[in-house]
């Protein structure tokens, strides 16, 4: 401290410590604060207005010039409050609707997991702010047109849940998901 | 090049340097901890209450500013009590009497 870059020095270090102590204090609040809302236990309610599964050649879509691919796209009301997820530590949260189906197993030799399944993201949104929490969506038709890894997506029957990630300001990231119990069946092709 | 550094070293830079004595050094530490302290405290407490990341970030920006103007300049405050060095002391030098110094060639 004797000298004007010696206490800059000093004053540096002791900030520089207090913002890494202040980090540490306002992520560990955060998530007392998810605990106590109980994020974990969310609910909401979905149904599949439309759907429809149509064979694409094209490689922008998964298939090739020979083998199709199948491709689902559907249309669907969600109502869900997500509002618990929110809190002082949130810079913003990831939503994503995904449906859950079991593989094919069609690999039978192969060291395949005899439990393999597969997960697509049909619809996606950033929610930056308590007041967009509130998600009461009709109608809303899916942003991707998702397909398979293997050829067939008709007659499968997914499991539908909204999946979210919060992105906090400090802290690790946290992962949940609302489930809504819907089983849902995969249309069979229009143009076989 | 090196002269002017020199010249640098010797002359200016010891005015730039705004020392404080070693009471006034102590007095800044314990100040500038004190004030840390108290302005963390603050800006989790606020930024809590009001539920705001951001309002705790403007409070540690404050914080940090007060402590610039605390502790940067050489207050004469901080200088009141000078280290005191001892005069320089007397030294006689031995009498050679007739002793000279004497050049040695040296012979191949």
């Amino acid at each position: 401290m004797f000298s004007i870059t010696q206490r800059a020095q000093d004053v540096s270090s002791m900030i520089t410590t207090s913002i890494g102590v202040l980090a540490v204090l306002i992520s560990l609040s955060s998530l007392i604060q998810l605990y106590l809302n109980d994020y974990n236990n969310l609910s909401g309610e979905i149904s599949v207005k439309k759907a429809q599964n149509s064979v694409k050649f094209t490689r922008s879509f998964g298939g090739n010039a020979r083998n199709g691919k199948e491709n689902v796209k559907l249309a669907f009301d969600l109502e869900t409050d997500l509002t618990p997820l929110f809190n002082w530590n949130t810079k913003q949260v990831f939503v994503y609707l995904v449906g859950e189906y079991d593989g094919l197993n069609v690999l039978k030799k192969a060291k395949v997991a005899k439990d393999e399944s597969s997960k697509v993201v049909f619809w996606d949104k950033i929610i930056k702010d308590k007041s967009g929490a509130v998600l009461d969506l009709k109608n809303t038709r899916s942003k991707y047109s998702v397909w398979d890894y293997y050829q067939k997506m008709g007659n499968r029957t997914a499991n539908l849940k909204l999946e979210y990630n919060i992105q906090p300001h400090v802290g690790p990231l946290i992962w949940g998901s609302v489930d809504f119990n819907y089983p849902f069946e995969f249309p069979e092709p229009k143009n076989a | 090049m090196d002269q002017a550094a020199a010249y640098f070293q010797e002359n200016i830079a010891p005015a730039l340097a705004f020392n404080i004595d070693f009471k006034g050094q102590e007095k800044v530490t314990s100040l500038c901890q004190l004030i840390t302290i108290i302005f963390s405290v603050i800006a989790f407490a606020l930024g809590f209450i009001l539920q705001d990341v951001l309002v705790t970030g403007y409070v540690m920006a404050v914080g940090t500013v007060i402590l610039l103007v605390i502790a940067l300049p050489a207050y004469p405050a901080y200088n009141k009590n000078p280290v005191t060095f001892l005069k320089p002391a007397e030294v006689k030098l031995p009498d050679l009497g007739s002793a000279k110094a004497v050049d040695i060639e040296f012979s191949n």
